[in-house]
C-alpha cells in the first residue's frame, strides 16, 4: 500500500474499513489498514510507516496463521482432512505397476481364449457345411464364398457366405432378381446359417420366402 | 452295431449326437434330445445318400435315420 490508493475512492474504501475495526492508531491510510491488521491479531510491534509491512507479515506469519488454524478443532480437522496423501515409494509405484501388469494379462487371455472358441466353432460350421453341399457347391463355396441351388419349384438361387441379405433369387439369365433376408434367430456360425437357410429353401421354399423379408432388385 | 448321428447347430458350430440304434437307450435318449429340440422350434432334417442331397423335413423322431441336422428356426431379417 503506497501513496498510490491514496484517491478519493480508495481513501473512503479504507476509511470505512478502519472505521469498522476501532482503528486506534493511524497515520496515513495505508497504515491504518495494516495497524487494524495488527490489532486484530495483537501484534506488537508500532506501526509506522517503514514498520508496516514488517509487523504486518509477522503478525500473520506467527499469531494469525497460528490462531486462525487453532481457533476450532473443525478448522483444524479441515486441514487434517484436506492433507495431501503421502507419496507413493517406488515399492508401491512397483507393485501398483505389477498389479496392472497381471490385470491387462488376465484380460488378454479371456479375449484369446473367446477368439479361439469363435475360430474353433466357425471350423466346426464349416466342416458340417461342406458335408452337406455337392462337389460343384463345395468348390464354388471354398473359392468364391457362395454356392447356387435349384428348389423344387424350379426357381435358382445364390447363397452368399453370411448372416443376412445373403440369399439371391436369380432369373433365367443368372442375374438377381430379389434379395432375402432370413437367417437363424439364434448365435451360431455364419456357416451353419448358410446350411440352414440352404436346407429350408430345398425342404420348405414357401416357408422360407414367408418368413424372409424381401426386396425387389431388378 | 449300426451307429447313427445327430448334429444340433449351436454356438459352438454343433454338437454331436451319436447313438448306437440297436440300443434301445441310446435311442431313447436320442429321441428324448429330438423332442426337446422340436420344443424349441427346431427343424429336422433327414440327411440320407449322397453328398448335398437335400434331404427331408421329418417331424418325428425317426429310429432308423442315419443322420439327421438339427436347425434352430429361421427369422426375418
Amino acid at each position: 500500500m503506497t501513496g498510490d490508493y491514496k484517491l478519493s475512492y480508495s481513501t473512503a474504501t479504507w476509511t470505512t474499513w478502519n472505521t469498522n475495526y476501532v482503528v486506534t492508531n493511524s497515520t496515513s491510510t495505508s497504515q491504518t489498514v495494516w495497524a487494524d491488521w495488527n490489532n486484530l491479531y495483537e501484534a506488537t510491534g508500532t506501526a509506522t510507516n517503514s514498520n508496516v509491512i514488517t509487523i504486518t507479515w509477522q503478525s500473520w506469519s506467527e499469531e494469525a496463521w497460528t490462531r486462525a488454524y487453532a481457533r476450532t478443532s473443525a478448522q483444524a480437522n479441515r486441514r487434517h482432512y484436506y492433507a495431501a496423501p503421502a507419496a507413493e515409494t517406488e515399492e508401491d509405484r512397483a507393485a501398483r505397476r505389477a498389479r496392472q501388469a497381471q490385470r491387462e494379462a488376465e484380460r488378454a487371455a479371456v479375449v484369446e481364449a473367446e477368439r479361439q472358441e469363435r475360430a474353433a466353432a466357425r471350423e466346426r460350421g464349416r466342416q458340417l457345411l461342406l458335408a452337406n453341399l455337392s462337389a460343384e457347391q463345395r468348390a464354388e463355396y471354398e473359392t468364391h464364398q457362395r454356392f447356387h441351388i435349384r428348389t423344387p419349384s424350379g426357381r435358382r438361387f445364390c447363397i452368399e457366405h453370411g448372416r443376412a441379405h445373403n440369399v439371391f433369387e436369380l432369373d433365367a439369365a443368372g442375374r438377381r432378381i430379389r434379395e432375402f433376408c432370413g437367417h437363424v434367430g439364434e448365435h451360431v456360425p455364419d456357416e451353419d446359417n448358410v446350411l440352414a437357410q440352404k436346407l429350408l429353401l430345398e425342404n420348405d421354399e414357401e416357408t422360407f420366402i414367408r418368413i424372409a423379408n424381401v426386396r425387389q432388385l431388378a | 452295431m449300426a451307429m447313427a448321428e445327430m448334429a444340433i447347430m449351436d454356438r459352438s458350430g454343433d454338437s454331436k449326437l451319436i447313438w448306437d440304434k440297436d440300443n434301445a437307450d441310446e435311442v431313447e435318449n436320442a429321441k428324448r434330445t429330438f423332442d426337446d429340440l422340436k420344443k424349441k422350434g427346431f427343424i429336422a432334417y433327414k440327411v440320407e445318400g449322397e453328398q448335398g442331397d437335400k434331404g427331408e423335413i421329418i417331424k418325428k423322431f425317426d429310429p432308423t435315420a442315419e443322420r439327421l441336422i438339427m436347425a434352430p428356426p429361421l427369422v426375418g431379417g
